[in-house]
């Protein structure tokens, strides 16, 4: 009997050896192949590629792929073309972890940059902080990034919690509506939003009707429901541009219209894709120019994305990355000297001083400030298109 | 007033799942397989419509139809290449193809059409809504229901009444005997499968007007189909049908009433509670077996 | 022949264990983490085995039982300041009766029925994790300090790869154990045929109980293990598609089998890695693995490789 066991313990073991040498062999045929190319500028980049968030993950490494084409193609920054190396993590926070680890260690990458995700980056501070690895402006919006602030993570995203500050001063200040219900996803991303609200309406005793809602679900009859027994006249809603078209057509059905609004990703041409009419009049806070602005450096990222990526579309997401992208590439533009280091790349972030990519509010780092995205606007939604009804101000 | 629109709303969306369901347990029933790929083969010929109707001008109709076609298609395909293969094997290695399958297929759909939400529309998207005693009532989830009851007459009557469906019947039964009686086991299968694909073809092209299309679009509707089936008992259509509709009704009830945040968790809870009181679902019959 | 079989065998055997005992030394750090987590997934496996493979009830849940080991570990670390020799026992046992408690339901329930219920626990744990805010951190995530026992912290990638080699050497020796004796029996035979069983006079229902407890005591410990190693746990990880990537990896390796638990778990976290390099289509090959791996393997890849040891 005994050694009957020890030979099944005897096989497990030749299957994971056979594996490991596998591995192990494949392995090093994969770093020979990227030593090769040792002159390039690794760069990193993790998000849901797969998943019902495939369209952010992938919209986000899109504007990272366009404007590194557009640079490589004017010969790459100090005469070295920018590699960027995506990895999927399908939102599980793990998966991310894991990605980052493998980013690091394998392709050696000296940047993580626009990860996209809430909880993915968070999940990565431990990491980056210990590895030393700057985590750039992610698509993230979690008050964890930049509070305290950590010295190789840097936003431009304006956390979703001062983005909704700046939404409820509106509401309050402007639209003069006191009864408003959140409609937000049951997850920390919506939780955040939902605290951002309460600060300002707690504040004023204005009362805020809170419907949250599972990630990916179809039904949405019951909360649209419980927003208008609640008889408000208001709705936040923190979701996914398609989640609120589904939103805003349940109202619609049931002859109920009352005033939307929600964060930046609500401002995407996607909203008026899938919620036609039914979006006209709504407001979303503006962290970026909205896609339909007229200044050049929008319609020249609009073009970029045409032609380096014709079959994709230019979204708010891809957006946010390619401005990521631009303000990476200055940064390294200004380190002197031919070296290229995280320490290097920190430096010249943190004396980054009014920089103004065009696509959105100028950017302000300091050693003790990495968010950088401190001006916001409110955009409202007019025949098909996002316009600014604010003037671009600074965030209190 | 508030607590009849909830209903109303949940009887619209368990529409949906009633829908998935009716997909489910069809080729359930006839080849005693649990088709984890469902959702993803019907986002799949939903797409293929859709795709159809954007290159060609075509009617509305005739894309439909030729999706439907394609979903009957894809389901004797993967009965043939996948299934067949399988049969005789634990019930485990079919239910882990049939997963490796939807991830395939939702995969390729990505890779082919892109991730993006697009609008699927319908003869009823300009629709109004239905004005009755005040409750406002979506048209759309309406035809939804009325489809999904005429099918189950429909495949009720094919499962009764024609050569086909005996054998069908038969096969699933007792399939040493079956094939005594001259039964083609792999005729019947495929025709299960057919039929299967077709329902989950017809719930494709009723949800993607409603929910948008996307290659997520039938992600979490399959677990809700699932849920509601056994909520309602597997033995039979109706059942499943009944299961789905009561899904979306108390998940709306248990989120108005008892809590937003916590409603899902405790609908499980409920489905546990249900089953423990009938393991085999509300309207499942025990089935008592010969040992 | 069979001689010289036997010496090749022993040979092999000899090689994998040094490969297996000396990784750390000369793999970098991202695949000692890989083999980690292998060996993490691997109890995973073994503790679900017993569950799905011998006592035959399946359960979409079990990312349930993963997070209750995570969270009671991290929880006891971080807020009790336990060593890991204390901490991880402790949520397996807490696991186990959870477990014993959520067998109760699912006595009279089969196949999908069996299923579903088990997919509302898991729900039900994992909604449990994100609304308890206060004490788990909620949708915000909790860190993990680094395991401790007296003086000695394990803090680095090599340290926690041997403390999981030596819990997966101690799990598989202690489920060889137990699949021999009459419980192990016992719940085959509740897999075969539960009237039969009743009728030799097994307790289906105790069996049914300890299947559940012993497997939400292995996953439990995984769980312990893999908040210690990736040091930040979040409730968004430990949902259905992790349930359901248990259940896969079981019946990938081989149901019913121990090597096949611990073949599934190499195969379920290596299979990424190999195709990772392939340009938009990890999703696409893996999801084919798993058909062709089944059509082509009825017993699992521990049948095939069993079929290919027979036939050398």
């Amino acid at each position: 009997m005994r050694f009957k066991s020890g030979r099944r313990f005897a096989s497990i073991c030749l299957t994971v050896c056979a594996t490991l040498a596998l591995l192990t062999v494949l392995g090093s045929a994969i770093a020979v192949r990227n030593a090769s190319a040792a002159d390039t500028i690794k760069v990193g980049y993790v998000g849901p590629l797969s998943g019902s968030l495939s369209l952010l993950g992938q919209s986000v490494r899109d504007g990272i792929l366009v404007y590194f084409a557009h640079v490589n193609g004017m010969g790459g920054v100090k005469g070295r073309p920018l590699e960027l190396i995506a990895e999927d993590d399908g939102y599980d926070p793990m998966r991310t972890v894991a990605a980052t680890k493998k980013l690091m260690e394998h392709d050696k990458i000296i940047t993580l940059l626009s990860p996209a995700g809430t909880p993915s980056t968070v999940a990565l501070l431990p990491l980056v902080n210990e590895n030393k690895l700057p985590m750039l402006f992610p698509y993230a919006f979690s008050h964890a990034l930049t509070n305290p602030t950590k010295p190789y993570v840097f936003t431009t995203l304006t956390e979703v919690r001062v983005q909704m500050h700046v939404l409820a001063d509106y509401i309050v200040g402007t639209l003069k509506q006191r009864k408003v219900a959140a409609i937000y996803q049951n997850d920390d991303f919506g939780h955040d939003a939902v605290t951002g609200l309460e600060d300002r309406f707690d504040a004023l005793k204005i009362p805020l009707t809170k419907l949250p809602f599972d990630r990916g679900t179809t039904n949405f009859s019951g909360i649209v429901a419980q927003a208008r027994k609640a008889d408000v006249e208001h709705v936040v809603f923190l979701g996914i541009p398609r989640d609120a078209a589904l939103v805003m057509r349940e109202a619609s059905n049931m002859g109920w219209r009352p005033q939307f609004s929600g964060h930046n990703a609500l401002g995407d041409p996607q909203t008026f894709k899938l919620a036609g009419q039914l979006a006209e009049g709504a407001i979303a806070v503006a962290v970026m120019e909205p896609l339909d602005s007229a200044r050049p450096q929008v319609q020249e990222f609009l073009a970029h994305q045409k032609k380096y990526l014709p079959k994709t579309s230019p979204t708010t997401y891809s957006m946010h990355s390619y401005n990521a992208a631009k303000i990476f590439v200055e940064a390294l533009s200004r380190i002197k000297g031919k070296e290229i280091t995280a320490d290097a790349i920190v430096g010249a972030l943190d004396t980054m001083r009014n920089f103004d990519t065009g696509l959105m509010g100028p950017i302000n780092f300091s050693k003790d400030q990495h968010a950088g995205g401190l001006y916001n606007a409110i955009v409202k939604a007019k025949d098909g298109k996002w316009h600014l009804v604010t003037p671009w101000t600074k965030a209190k | 007033m508030f607590f009849f629109s909830l209903i109303i709303g949940g009887l619209a969306s368990g529409s949906l799942y009633a829908m998935v369901g009716i997909a489910i347990v069809l080729v359930l029933q006839a080849s005693d397989i649990p088709n984890f790929a469902q959702g993803e083969m019907a986002m799949f010929s939903t797409f293929v419509g859709y795709w159809i109707l954007q290159q060609y001008n075509v009617s509305w109709w005739s894309a439909v139809l030729l999706s439907l076609l394609f979903a009957a298609v894809l389901g004797v395909a993967v009965q043939q290449l996948v299934i067949r293969p399988l049969l005789g094997r634990p019930t485990m290695n079919l239910v882990i193809a049939t997963l490796g399958l939807n991830i395939v297929l939702h995969s390729l759909a990505g890779m082919i059409w892109g991730n993006e939400t697009h609008i699927f529309p319908s003869p009823l998207s300009d629709a109004l809504p239905l004005n009755v005693a005040g409750l406002t009532i979506p048209p759309m989830n309406v035809f939804i229901i009325l489809v999904g009851v005429a099918l189950i007459l429909c495949l009720t009557f094919i499962i009764r009444k024609t050569r086909a469906g005996i054998a069908l019947r038969a096969a699933s039964q007792n399939q040493a005997v079956a094939r005594l009686m001259g039964i083609s086991i792999n005729r019947a299968f495929a025709v299960a499968w057919g039929l299967g694909g077709l329902a989950g073809g017809i719930a494709g092209v009723l949800v993607a007007p409603v929910l948008f299309l996307d290659t997520n679009m039938m992600g979490l509707l399959l677990i809700k189909g699932f849920a509601g089936g056994v909520l309602g008992g597997l033995n039979s259509l109706g059942g499943v049908f009944a299961g789905g509709l009561f899904l979306g009704v108390i998940e709306n009830l248990m989120g108005a009433y008892i809590s937003g945040s916590f409603g899902e968790a405790l609908v499980f809870l409920l489905i546990i509670g249900v089953l423990i009181v009938a393991p085999e679902g509300v309207f499942g019959r025990v089935r008592t077996r010969k040992v | 022949m069979a001689d010289a079989k036997k010496h090749t065998g022993r040979a092999v055997v000899v090689l994998v264990g040094l490969v297996v005992l000396t990784a750390p030394f000369w793999m970098s750090g991202y695949p000692v983490y890989v083999l980690s987590l292998v060996g993490i997934f691997g109890l995973v496996a073994i503790g679900l085995n017993f569950l799905t493979g011998y006592a035959g009830q399946i359960s979409l849940g079990h990312a349930g039982f993963f997070a209750i080991g995570a969270y009671t570990t991290a929880l006891l670390t971080k807020k009790a300041g336990l060593p890991f020799v204390l901490s991880l026992p402790l949520a397996g046992v807490f696991a186990t009766a959870v477990g014993a408690v959520a067998a109760l339901p699912a006595l009279r329930l089969k196949n999908l029925y069996l299923a579903i219920a088990t997919l509302g626990f898991g729900v039900v744990v994992q909604k449990l994790l994100f609304e308890w805010q206060s004490l788990t951190g909620g949708g915000a995530g909790l860190e993990v300090p680094a395991p401790r026992l007296g003086p000695i912290v394990l803090s680095t990638a090599g340290h926690m790869y041997y403390l999981i080699l030596a819990v997966v050497i101690l799990g598989t020796w202690a489920a060889l154990n137990i699949a021999r004796t009459g419980s192990g029996r016992a719940m085959v035979m509740v897999r075969e045929s539960e009237v039969a069983a009743g009728c030799l006079g097994i307790s289906v229902a105790k069996y049914k109980v300890i299947a559940f407890s012993l497997s939400g005591f292995y996953t439990a410990i995984a769980g312990g293990l893999y908040c210690y190693l990736v040091r930040y746990i979040n409730p968004e990880s430990f949902n259905i598609h992790m349930s359901i990537t248990f259940l896969s990896m079981i019946v990938i390796g081989g149901l019913g089998t121990i090597p096949g638990s611990l073949l599934g778990a190499v195969f379920y976290v290596l299979a990424p890695e190999l195709f990772r390099g392939i340009k938009d289509a990890p999703g696409l090959v893996f999801g084919l693995s798993l058909v062709v791996v089944m059509v082509l393997m009825p017993k699992g890849l521990w049948g095939f490789v069993g079929r290919l040891w027979r036939r050398a």
